[in-house]
């Protein structure tokens, strides 16, 4: 088999993991080596769907002696295999390193044999890489759960970000589509590479040269809209995996239909706009200083499809406005709709200058159509700015789906707009959050 | 009424900073600093800069030591858009700088530096663009090259990055838009105007990598999830041209029977 179709195979085994950043690691260039990393990453392309192309993602292999129903790797499953080898791969990673194609490589790959076979060939191709190469890029590597701790030991030298998989949000999600996985060898390497990335801080403090375990830090992904689990248990989950995990990066992939378990979803749409809000509300986990429990609760265990999860928490919570945009702090101002990381920081800066009037918000990069409703300048609102709840969720809503303003009458609109969807009991699964 | 008067620079960035030093020497000081092309205005009278490298140093390490670096960078960017104005607006935003020293960059309100910053900030776009997308072909000499056409010459604010990264290979990127090449020599980098770039014989490799990458591009994206306007939002159509993935003809799709 030539390489173009092992490429062809390999990517099409590997395009359904959504983590594709190059983002974290700050490594400069050195003369005579090949190559560097820089911190916010670099998207090289974005393929047809509109995903980011970073990384060149394909396995090692996509034999595999696994049968989880919703991989499309699954032994069961009717696709042509195929293997690199780690001289392929690594010659293939440096011609289109040298052509600006690529930030490097994201390694994963199918478990032929023991897990720990599957990760010696990838540790080979990424050792071609940095000691053959000297490749100073960025390199992705996924940990096999089941690996033993010391093949994560020696990975986690080589690469910048590693990831193991929860795959599904809950336990019981595991047992029913990947009785070979548990929770506890995902888990476990998960802590491997926590506990090294500690360790590894605490050596560098003390010897400066030695290298560094996993710099860019860990992440993971999970599968939404498989398995009946709630936003909140995907949330509260994710929040834990932050917290107590330290992972940089969680990510969603809406699911889509690859498998054929009676249990899962066929011949649906994946849902991207749930993706989409559980990515913003990430964001807002990450950057804005909000909690979980402040977006999602028992009652409202889900998203809201047609706000922005910050828009909705500011409906709930009329008590926290207006917002002073002379006097509130970077957290409060981050609190508010239509007011971002970039532009609360512009209103820091600007207004150590001067005291900022309602016509200079839109210069600093506010969106105005938001933020109006809920912020004052020096004790003065915004011009249209409205008070009825029931108003404000309507004009946020046509800005966030605009579809919706085509709807022909008032009434009719009014409708389009939901009383959330609430299941009627909070699902029995236990979402693994609770005992992480 | 008495005629105002304005400054004509060569063009160049120096020229620019030693007409803001020549501006602070004349009382009134003058209105405009244009550049031989701008719009001259009836009723303005023109005055002709002699670009002196000591003179622009002067201003240069004004700017820096009492606005800061930042200005400083904005002012370069700014100038870089090439815009017909960009003499008066960098000249009015330095002089800004010099009465309100460090608040220039805080004062995000007022016209002066939102005018600069807008202009800069385009720049700075178009060369985080080229920084993700330029793309470096294998020649049969060994040198590799990569056509650009953007907007704004950026060529000054990218090199340093790809001459960083790609230190152990030599490369050309040519600028066809502004005549420009950067050359790397694998030693050191120089900027230089060049009128034709010799179309490169690539390698066969390289005619194999460019079927490689088209056919990583094409098999990674999930048809379920095909969002054209989202990708255009990332990746603005100008770019295409001149992208492997975007103008390769695609490959038959044997291995999955496509």
């Amino acid at each position: 088999m030539d390489i173009m179709q092992k490429l062809e195979i390999l990517t099409d085994s590997a395009k359904y993991d959504a983590a594709c950043t190059s983002s974290g690691s700050d490594r400069s260039p050195v003369a005579g080596k090949l190559g560097g990393t820089c911190a916010p990453g670099i998207c090289h392309s974005f393929s047809a769907d509109g995903r980011c192309i970073s990384l060149l993602k394909v396995l090692q292999s996509n034999v595999c002696m696994y049968d989880c129903q919703y991989c499309v790797n699954r032994r069961s499953n009717d696709v042509p295999r195929a293997s690199f080898t780690p001289r392929e791969l690594a010659d293939l990673t440096i011609g289109m390193y040298r052509r600006n194609y690529i930030e490097g490589l994201f390694l994963s790959s199918g478990v032929s044999g023991t897990p720990d076979h599957a990760m010696e060939e990838m540790i080979r191709t990424i050792r071609i890489l940095r000691e053959e190469y000297g490749f100073r890029g960025y390199i992705h590597a996924k940990a096999i759960p089941g690996c033993s701790p010391e093949a994560v030991e020696l990975l986690g030298r080589l690469v910048d970000r590693m990831s193991v998989n929860i795959e599904l949000p809950s336990e019981q999600g595991l047992k029913t589509f990947a009785p070979a996985k548990t929770k506890q060898n995902i888990l476990a390497p998960m802590r491997h590479i926590r506990d090294g990335i500690t360790q590894s801080k605490e050596e560098l403090a003390v010897y400066r040269h030695v290298p560094k375990f996993v710099p860019a830090g860990q992440s993971t992904q999970m599968i939404v809209g498989a398995t009946p689990d709630t936003d909140r248990q995907i949330l509260r989950l994710t929040e834990g995996l932050y917290k107590q995990y330290g992972l940089k990066r969680v990510f969603f992939s809406a699911y889509i239909p690859v498998g054929t378990h009676a249990l899962l979803p066929k011949n649906t749409p994946p849902p991207l706009l749930r993706e989409h809000r559980l990515y913003q509300t990430d964001w807002l986990l990450r950057f804005y200083g909000f909690s979980v429990d402040e977006i999602v609760d028992e009652e409202h265990p889900s998203l809201d499809p047609f706000l922005d999860p910050k828009c909705a928490w500011a409906l709930r919570h009329p008590e926290y406005f207006p917002v002073e945009i002379n006097r509130a702090d970077k957290e409060t101002l981050l609190h508010v709709p239509g007011i971002g990381v970039k532009s609360a920081l512009r209103i820091l800066r600007a207004r150590r200058v001067g005291a900022l009037r309602p016509e200079d918000l839109k210069k600093l990069g506010v969106v105005v159509k938001r933020a109006k409703f809920f912020v004052t300048c020096n004790g003065r609102r915004l011009p249209d700015a409205i008070d009825d709840p029931v108003i404000v969720y309507r004009h946020l809503a046509e800005l966030s789906r605009p579809e919706l303003k085509k709807a022909a009458s008032p009434m009719e609109q009014l409708t389009l707009f939901p009383t959330p969807n609430l299941p009627t009991g909070e699902d029995v699964m236990a979402c693994l959050t609770g005992q992480l | 009424m008495s005629d105002r008067t304005a400054l004509m620079f060569d063009g160049s960035f120096d020229g620019l900073l030693t007409a803001i030093f020549e501006a602070y020497t004349q009382r009134p000081m003058p209105a405009e600093i244009i550049e031989p092309d701008s719009q001259q205005h009836l009723g303005m009278v023109y005055r002709n800069v002699r670009t002196d490298a000591a003179k622009a140093a002067r201003v240069r390490r004004g700017i820096r030591t009492q606005m800061g670096g930042e200005a400083y960078d904005n002012a370069w960017k700014a100038f870089l858009s090439q815009h017909p104005e960009r003499g008066t607006f960098i000249y009015r935003y330095v002089r800004l700088g010099f009465q309100i020293k460090q608040q220039l960059v805080r004062s995000l309100t007022d016209e002066r530096v939102i005018t600069v910053n807008k202009l800069a900030s385009l720049v700075a776009r178009e060369a985080s663009h080229l920084l993700q997308f330029v793309r470096l072909g294998e020649t049969e000499t060994g040198v590799y090259y990569s056509e650009i056409t953007p907007t704004y010459p950026v060529l000054p604010l990218i090199m340093p990055h790809f001459v960083h990264r790609l230190n152990t290979q030599a490369f050309v990127i040519y600028d066809k838009t502004h005549k420009q090449a950067g050359l790397y020599n694998g030693r050191q980098w120089v900027l230089t105007d060049a009128d034709n770039a010799q179309p490169p014989a690539y390698t066969a490799e390289e005619r194999q990598y460019r079927q490689l990458w088209k056919t990583f591009y094409d098999t990674v994206a999930i048809t379920e999830r095909i969002n054209p306007k989202l990708r255009q939002q990332f990746m603005p159509k100008k770019y295409w041209r001149n992208m492997v993935e975007m103008t390769e003809t695609p490959t038959a799709h044997p291995a999955l029977g496509e």
